[in-house]
């Protein structure tokens, strides 16, 4: 587990923050004070820039060209609490979860771009339990998602469009939660997060049957949003096995692991650009949820977002021009994209 | 925009005929106007610097780890994958999920060492809400009521309870939500406010038909009332006749409807909180603390369960505690709550409010076989702002693994003890009152 000095608001990790004795309090203080006075004109921008250009990142990282992104983009009205957006139509609709009524989540699409006569709708009309998280093959022939079946608990259900088939993978008994999955683009198999008997939470691979399972990762810690490369060769995900949540590649049978991120500070949600040359990914590095995007080769980190509220849940478009995610603006979650050069 | 529902019909907000109807009836119902003027009851004195009490329920049980008592250095089976940040306070950590809180540390003060005497969500739940087990019975009043009890009735009921009803598992309600052995008179009064800032008073929902206009006539209320007493339960008719006549008490006082319409505020101001239903149900409660109502209990939710059918996404995260507090409630709650400090600080209603937040136990520090956490009642975690709180302290301190207070374990009565002496009512009193004999004020935190 890393730690990091943050006080929330600014930009910049306080340092000589932990552990001072209560006599040091003073010099804290005047030192809490002339570097507020230092991050004065920073803080400034920061509160500035909602629907701007994106900023480089922390000091470590190469600075990022300003103007290789549009400005953002609002794409639903509704305001509900919304996550995991995925194109589907070959990037002509967008299908994500959201609070559709106060015990509900409900899978909604919306056409992309929005033309002003889109108004998102039921993927599921008919659905009486929570549903989430759906995720598609790359012909949108076999789709899947995750339905809140029990008390605590969540099974896949895989959606074959073609042969009209529907089946589902139950967990086990007892509270039992699959979270986070991501068809293979050739429709082949879905990978998913789940704990294995000794707590870890591991990264697991389940056939379009729904029958054959086979772990994916044997790590320490928590793996989770596992997401495949359009290709299908390479998983991204995010895993707490070296302390906090950092952002990790593998090949698509589960083997060699990357650490691609070593940032204090959680970085999740991750998912590869279509040409798989980079990841874009929410963190809370800089004491905020923001988006980040990775380019892999270089290990340079590029900040997508730096608004004062959260910004989480990115994905990219088929043809990796523009990210869209779950934006929070006024207190309202919405849809929000961004053009990608 | 409609913000105010009642009954079977809505009162705009700011402007059209629906609400100078309502003003209107107000103004011809006084019958109905004061509860407590009504039966000839004395409001004592508010002596107390707490003029209101917002009692925030974190309903399901938060882990204390992965929120306010992180344990950075603890083994990994413990720690969780969070990385922890420092706040306004020298040597004091916050988890990374709470960063707008750890950036008002200063303004608030933070127990470590709750403990609780069940582990099991509805008797824990009576615990954190009333101070004592369920059992043996009798249940002993909630501390809203006995503070509803001592300052009687007012323009408003004194004890309000925000949220979609009585807390609950899939099971049972608790059982100490109310008055207990003083009986159902002694309930809270209900509201349910939505995600948009929607106000619902589910009593009034059985004077179907009632609009304002008929208000306006005494004697078709009465009869309208004795229509529906009749056909009520008797077991249940003592309840129904007080929470009706609170209802209607609300209904015709331009006070209580005014404090009810959150289309009164500043889309800056509703911002602020967030677009939740927990989000705006803190925003009604400062209204009504501006009013100087003197319980005002927020729910989370009405449901514990975090992720079952038809809940509402409480706090009991037995699975997908590590996706839903950083996906979901984290985020949810570190808005609301610093918007709710912010917004008392700024309107110079701290002073006249004491704050009180928590759930009715923690979570497991060892972290479970589902990579989550489960019920640990041992060591949690409470929240305390403003009225005769001393803010920027950090009470009790818990071991290594967050699992048993080292310091100043603080029982569930002190929580009442505490809340209810900064209201004025004091140990003599509730001596008076038979409540709360053996509660000790959390002296470190005033």
């Amino acid at each position: 587990m890393t730690s990091f000095e943050m006080v929330p608001g600014m930009e910049k990790p306080l340092t000589l923050i932990c552990s001072q004795p209560a006599p040091a309090q003073a010099t804290y203080r005047f030192l809490v004070v002339c570097r507020l006075l230092v991050l004065l004109p920073a803080l400034f921008s920061m509160e500035t820039c909602e629907g701007g250009t994106p900023d480089e990142s922390s000091s470590n990282d190469v600075p990022a060209k300003k103007k290789n992104v549009g400005a953002e983009k609002r794409l639903t009205f509704d305001g509900h609490l919304k996550h995991d957006p995925v194109f589907v139509e070959s990037g002509k609709a967008i299908v994500y979860t959201s609070l559709e009524k106060f015990n509900q989540l409900c899978l909604m699409k919306v056409g992309f771009p929005v033309n002003g006569e889109t108004e998102p709708v039921r993927f599921h009309g008919a659905a009486s339990t929570s549903e989430l998280m759906a995720t598609f093959s790359k012909d949108d022939r076999v789709y899947a998602y995750l339905r809140n079946n029990g008390n605590l608990h969540f099974e896949i259900v895989l959606e074959d469009r073609g042969a009209g088939k529907s089946v589902s993978y139950n967990p086990g008994g007892g509270f039992a939660g699959v979270r986070n999955i991501s068809y293979a683009p050739d429709g082949t198999n879905v990978i998913f997060a789940f704990p294995n008997q000794n707590g870890p939470q591991q990264i697991q691979s389940l056939d379009r049957d729904g029958k054959t399972v086979s772990l994916l990762t044997d790590s320490n810690g928590v793996n989770v949003c596992p997401s495949y490369s359009r290709d299908g060769n390479q998983i991204v995900f995010s895993s707490s096995r070296d302390g906090d949540f950092d952002i990790f590649t593998m090949n698509s049978d589960g083997s060699n692991p990357v650490n691609v991120t070593q940032s204090p500070g959680m970085d999740t949600h991750p998912c590869f650009s279509p040409d798989r040359k980079k990841i874009a990914f929410t963190s809370i590095r800089k004491g905020n949820y923001d988006i980040y995007l990775l380019e892999i080769a270089s290990r340079k980190v590029q900040r997508l977002t730096s608004n004062p509220e959260v910004d989480d849940y990115p994905c990219w478009s088929p043809d990796g021009k523009t990210v869209v995610w779950v934006a929070e603006r006024n207190g309202k979650r919405d849809l929000y994209s961004r053009k990608i050069e | 925009m409609s913000m105010l529902k009642i009954g079977d019909f809505k009162a705009n907000s700011c402007h059209g005929m629906s609400r100078r109807s309502f003003l209107t009836a107000s103004a011809t119902a006084p019958f109905w106007a004061s509860a407590a003027s009504a039966s000839g009851q004395v409001v004592p004195p508010r002596t107390g610097k707490a003029k209101s009490v917002i009692f925030v329920f974190l309903w399901g049980a938060p882990s204390h780890l992965d929120t306010f008592d992180p344990k950075p250095d603890a083994p990994a089976e413990f720690r969780g994958p969070f990385s922890t940040i420092g706040t306004r306070l020298p040597g004091i950590r916050f988890s990374e999920l709470v960063p707008r809180l750890a950036a008002r540390n200063d303004r608030f003060s933070l127990v470590r060492s709750n403990i609780s005497l069940d582990g099991g969500h509805p008797g824990a739940g009576t615990v954190a809400t009333t101070g004592y087990r369920e059992n043996p019975e009798p249940v002993q009043p909630s501390f809203g009521s006995i503070a509803a009890r001592h300052f009687g009735e007012d323009e408003f009921p004194p004890y309000l309870m925000l949220g979609k009803g009585v807390p609950r598992d899939v099971v049972r309600p608790i059982k100490g939500y109310g008055g207990g052995r003083w009986g159902k008179a002694h309930d809270p009064f209900m509201i349910d406010c939505d995600e948009s800032g929607k106000v619902n008073v589910p009593a009034l929902k059985v004077l179907k038909g009632l609009s304002p206009e008929r208000l306006q006539d005494r004697s078709s209320l009465t009869r309208a009332l004795e229509t529906i007493r009749k056909s009520v339960d008797d077991s249940r008719a003592e309840y129904w006749s007080t929470t009706q006549q609170k209802a209607v008490s609300l209904l015709t006082s331009p006070k209580a409807l005014e404090s009810l319409d959150l289309g009164r505020e500043s889309e800056k101001t509703r911002n602020a909180y967030g677009q939740t239903s927990f989000g705006q149900s803190l925003l009604l409660a400062r209204r009504l603390a501006e009013k100087e109502v003197p319980y005002i209990h927020v729910n989370w939710s009405e449901y514990v369960e975090a992720l079952t059918p038809n809940t509402d996404f409480g706090w009991d995260t037995h699975i997908h505690n590590f996706d839903l507090l950083p996906n979901r409630h984290c985020p949810i709650f570190d808005r609301a709550f610093s918007a709710l400090l912010d917004d008392l600080e700024e309107r110079g209603l701290l002073d006249s409010t004491l704050v009180c937040c928590m759930g009715e136990f923690g979570r497991t520090p060892r972290i479970n076989k589902r990579a989550a956490r489960d019920h640990w009642p041992q060591c949690f975690f409470s929240i305390w702002a403003g009225a005769g709180i001393k803010p920027g302290r950090v009470v009790g301190v818990s071991d290594r693994t967050a699992s048993q207070p080292v310091t100043d374990p603080v029982k569930p009565p002190a929580v009442g003890a505490t809340i209810l002496d900064q209201m004025g009512i004091n140990s003599i009193v509730r001596s008076e009152l038979d409540v709360l004999p053996d509660g000790e004020v959390i002296h470190d935190l005033v």
